[in-house]
């Protein structure tokens, strides 16, 4: 019997299911079972869980992005500035006006502090360079311009001496 | 998935228990020989290829990692066996004589026409089965012979669950086609 596609009907399938899951099956020999007992290998199975290539491959996969992880927390970490204060205070709300300020103060010092570095390559202007640097480091000490000329006055005095 | 069974026998034998090992074997032979059995068609070749099969399941167990069952990994050893031997002697040959050595499953009381309707019908079944091709072979025998799952049958054949599912419903319109066939006046 067959449906419209010309395939067999469900309910013959399932009857020759049930006739496959009846049908005899062959035995194995008498003596088969006593050879693969004879040939089972004794203490040499003892085996454990041999490593094999993949196992090494994963393991040094697993290794190499353990130290990359490491590696990166330590960058990330020493990167961040005061990073151990900042984990521990909370964010501070900077208003617009403040943020404002902020950038005036590093354009001023930083114009002062390229004044003063063209200042300081001319024979007689090491004295006013150094001056603005001091400028700087008193009135923006906070600005980069501010760090960079202590540094600048650091370095020019070591020469000097 | 192993059940918790299997994984304390895996363990055991993996501590070199001798006693593990028989209980592998006894649990299991007979399953890997009538597989064998269906795939060569020779018993002699089988019997051959199961001992092969246990002989290189000694020496991966440690590497069987026991994500299928171990029925399931040893008729994937069994079937990558008889892969390799090149699929030779796959005539079905005199199988139907060597059903007939079995504890059969079949009522013995039964009426001598009955039953020699019946080992009519076997014949006949096992005739058909060898006009199928390979593939569709390996997943009648696996599910129908083996009573396994389509989720243990993907683990022997390495093929997703679906795959193996739609295949053995493929096989089965076929086998049931060349009996019609074969009927057919």
């Amino acid at each position: 019997m067959k449906d419209q596609n010309g395939e067999p009907l469900q309910q013959d399938l399932t009857r020759l299911e049930d006739e496959l899951r009846e049908l005899d099956q062959p035995q194995a020999p008498a003596d088969l079972e006593g050879r693969l007992l004879a040939a089972i290998p004794g203490e040499s199975i003892r085996v454990g869980a041999k490593p094999t290539r993949r196992h090494y491959y994963r393991t040094i996969g697993w290794a190499a992005a353990l130290v990359i992880a490491m590696g990166a927390l330590i960058y990330y970490h020493n990167r961040m500035p005061d990073s151990g204060v900042m984990s521990s205070q909370p964010f501070q709300i900077v208003s617009q006006t403040d943020i404002a300020e902020i950038i005036q103060k590093e354009v001023t010092s930083a114009r002062l502090l390229a004044s003063a570095n063209i200042l300081a390559q001319q024979p007689t202007g090491i004295s006013f360079a150094q001056d603005t640097y001091r400028y700087l480091i008193e009135s923006y000490p906070d600005t980069t311009a501010g760090q960079e000329a202590k540094k600048l006055l650091v370095k020019q005095d070591k020469e000097i001496q | 998935m192993q059940r918790r069974p299997e994984k304390q026998l895996l363990k055991a034998i993996r501590a070199g228990e001798r006693a593990a090992c028989e209980k592998l074997v006894k649990d299991y032979y007979q399953r890997v020989y009538r597989f064998l059995v269906h795939l060569t068609g020779d018993a002699g070749r089988a019997d051959d290829l199961t001992q092969e099969t246990f002989t290189a399941a000694w020496s991966s167990i440690g590497g069987f990692k026991g994500r299928c069952s171990i029925a399931s990994w040893l008729h994937r050893i069994a079937y990558s066996k008889f892969v390799d031997a090149g699929r030779k002697s796959r005539q079905l040959g005199n199988l139907q004589a060597q059903a007939r050595q079995k504890a059969p499953r079949r009522d013995e009381t039964a009426e001598p026409m009955q039953r020699l309707m019946t080992e009519e019908r076997d014949e006949e079944l096992y005739q058909a089965l060898r006009r199928l091709k390979h593939d569709d072979q390996v997943v009648i025998v696996l599910h129908y012979f083996q009573d396994m799952s389509y989720r243990e049958m993907a683990a022997v054949l390495g093929k997703p669950t679906g795959t193996v599912k739609w295949r053995t419903s493929r096989a089965l319109k076929k086998l049931k086609k060349i009996l019609t066939q074969e009927n057919k006046p």
